[in-house]
């Protein structure tokens, strides 16, 4: 069994069919990717497993039990945490501030503990920056731990968002496209950290466009065109499914590359 | 070091200003110089509170004098009709400006920018019309007349100097709870909302509650200083709590950087006390004052904002505590 089941996953906006009856398996352990071209539904899937949508139909199984019914603040306390394709860190507050911010969840102190500062509160709050830095450092962040984060170069932004999905502890951690704007030595580098990640324990369900790095580090390839599965198996089955290349280049346009050669 | 250091230096400072401030009313300064203090705390109080909602979580609110209204109303009416003690009194309209709040905030929270600075106009509005017109109650434009000053431990608080040590008490007290509130998990989802609603969501915060929770707050803190100013003016009536007077609030927060308390306490101080000091100009005075107004606003010419000015005056105790390292092992060497 699965960490993460998705069965028959459907979702329409008006009459646009953006997600046809997906379903995806993320076993623990594991690297997942979902790949397809631009407009395939993508994010679309991610945004109904993070709660951002409401989905039409389908079952969404986390660690055996149900994802129903809720709100989207509810989702990352089942363990689900995500980063976003375009960057959306809290530009005004520190590197630190946001990863707390990602633990937030964690936290139970109420809000009388919070006004006095009192004991439960200092625990929690120690407890909570310890957990914060230790993301930081895990991603090689530390020393930009003070700066207010929406000043900070985009590669720095596009890790401390992982940062700050990873400090709760999530069960399966979903990055939408992590080396989109990213230069080769950067995704070198990112690839090179979702594998520690993996060593460490962590599931991790990646959109991604970069097919270098889907193919050296994922476990198991979804590919989805027009909210359809198109393929799916390890990276080297679907590198040669005809329909994969087919969705990316088109027929013909293979057809004329392989007559000009 | 540095965590020492700072932590020294701040203890320094504070108790400089605790000095200072306790013993203010003692310096034989004129009523009017301390009338204009017990004023200078009355609005630190609004425009932190506000700081908290428009600043901190980013919820522009043009209607803040009401809640300011509905504490002073409250606060008088208890103690005119039903003779209640002046601490119950406080505590009540505190609860009624909260209330008050948290009802407006229900459906206002909903909305956001442009519509949400409309709504809490509205009732800024609706609350004055009604203190106006509830004659019965409120006595209208004619105002509450002989609310009785505060008594406590037998002593009657009633010239500016002795009602200085109040408005002082209270206002300390609530700025530091407020402090650690907005310093802990609470201030921080607030300014995640201002900053991302969708990424703060998906980090789990609880958008609604938590923005409601903020009003709501901020209103009651609105409503101790209501209570405040009417038991030190000891008579009021609505042409206070008109919507000028949010106007006049809003611009200390956003004079002192929204969202940075310390700037908020500065800019009340400044903008309290300046129409004051400007007396000697006469009928210019407002013109001076509008023009200063103008020309803080566009220059800043402090940077309030929370983290820069923190970190430079780190820096600046750090560079003095190494320059004191390299002295002593300057004589140490000189010593071996």
């Amino acid at each position: 069994m699965a960490l993460l089941e998705v069965y028959g996953l459907c979702k329409s906006f008006g009459g646009l069919a953006a997600v046809k009856d997906i379903s995806i398996m993320v076993p623990k352990g594991k690297i997942v990717s979902l790949i397809g071209p631009n407009g395939a539904g993508k994010t679309t899937v991610f945004n109904l497993l993070t709660g951002f949508y409401e989905r039409d139909s389908g079952q969404v199984l986390l660690d055996g039990a149900a994802l129903d019914k809720l709100a989207t603040h509810e989702y990352i306390q089942k363990g689900m945490s995500r980063t976003f394709q375009n960057l959306r860190l809290f530009s005004k507050m520190t590197a630190l501030e946001n990863v707390l911010v990602g633990y937030q969840s964690r936290m139970k102190c109420n809000d009388w503990n919070m006004i006095f500062h009192d004991r439960k509160y200092r625990q929690e709050e120690n407890q909570a920056r310890e957990k914060s830095r230790n993301a930081l450092a895990k991603l090689g962040l530390s020393r930009y731990e003070k700066d207010i984060c929406g000043g900070l170069p985009y590669g720095v932004q596009k890790r401390l968002e992982i940062a700050r999905a990873l400090v709760s502890d999530p069960k399966v951690l979903l990055l939408d496209e992590p080396a989109a704007g990213l230069n080769p030595n950067e995704t070198q580098e990112l690839s090179k950290l979702i594998l520690s990640l993996r060593e460490e324990g962590n599931t991790i369900f990646l959109i991604e466009h970069d097919m270098r790095l889907v193919m050296s580090i994922s476990d198991y390839v979804y590919v989805m065109d027009h909210g359809e599965l198109l393929s799916e198996g390890e990276p080297k089955q679907v590198r040669q499914d005809p329909k994969v290349i087919e969705a990316y280049f088109g027929k013909g346009r293979v057809a004329g590359a392989a007559e000009r050669k | 070091m540095k965590i020492k250091s700072n932590r020294i230096f701040r203890k320094l400072l504070f108790c400089i200003m605790a000095c200072v401030l306790i013993s203010l009313p003692l310096l034989g300064l004129s009523n009017f110089v301390m009338r204009l203090a017990v004023f200078v705390w009355i609005y630190i109080l609004l425009a932190t509170s506000l700081n908290f909602t428009s600043g901190v979580a980013g919820q522009v609110s043009l209607g803040h004098a009401a809640f300011f209204g509905i504490g002073a109303y409250v606060s008088a009416l208890l103690s005119l009709k039903l003779e209640l003690h002046f601490l119950i009194c406080l505590a009540l309209a505190a609860a009624a400006a909260g209330v008050s709040g948290w009802l407006v905030a229900l459906p206002a929270m909903r909305l956001s920018g442009g519509y949400l600075a409309i709504v809490t106009l509205g009732f800024g509005q609706i609350v004055y019309i009604v203190l106006l017109n509830w004659i019965d109650l409120t006595r209208g434009p004619m105002g509450l007349v002989g609310i009785p000053s505060p008594v406590l431990f037998g002593i009657e608080f009633r010239k500016p100097q002795s009602y200085y040590y109040i408005a002082l008490f209270f206002c300390v007290a609530v700025l530091l709870l407020f402090k650690n509130y907005i310093g802990s998990r609470a201030g921080r989802n607030l300014m995640a909302i201002r900053d991302d609603e969708t990424a703060a969501a998906a980090m789990g915060v609880d958008i609604y509650k938590e923005k409601v929770k903020a009003f709501a707050i901020s209103s009651a803190i609105a409503g101790i200083a209501g209570s405040l100013y009417a038991h030190f003016m000891l008579f009021i009536d609505p042409s206070k709590f008109v919507g000028d007077e949010s106007t006049a609030i809003l611009s200390m927060v956003v004079l002192g950087g929204l969202g940075s308390m310390k700037g908020s306490i500065a800019a009340a101080l400044v903008l309290t006390a300046l129409p004051e000091l400007l007396r000697g100009f006469s009928r210019y005075r407002m013109l001076i004052y509008g023009i200063l107004l103008v020309a803080m606003m566009i220059t800043k010419a402090v940077d309030w904002s929370r983290y820069s000015w923190y970190d430079r005056m780190q820096q600046w105790i750090q560079r003095v505590v190494q320059a004191i390292n390299r002295k002593k092992g300057g004589w140490k060497n000189g010593a071996a």
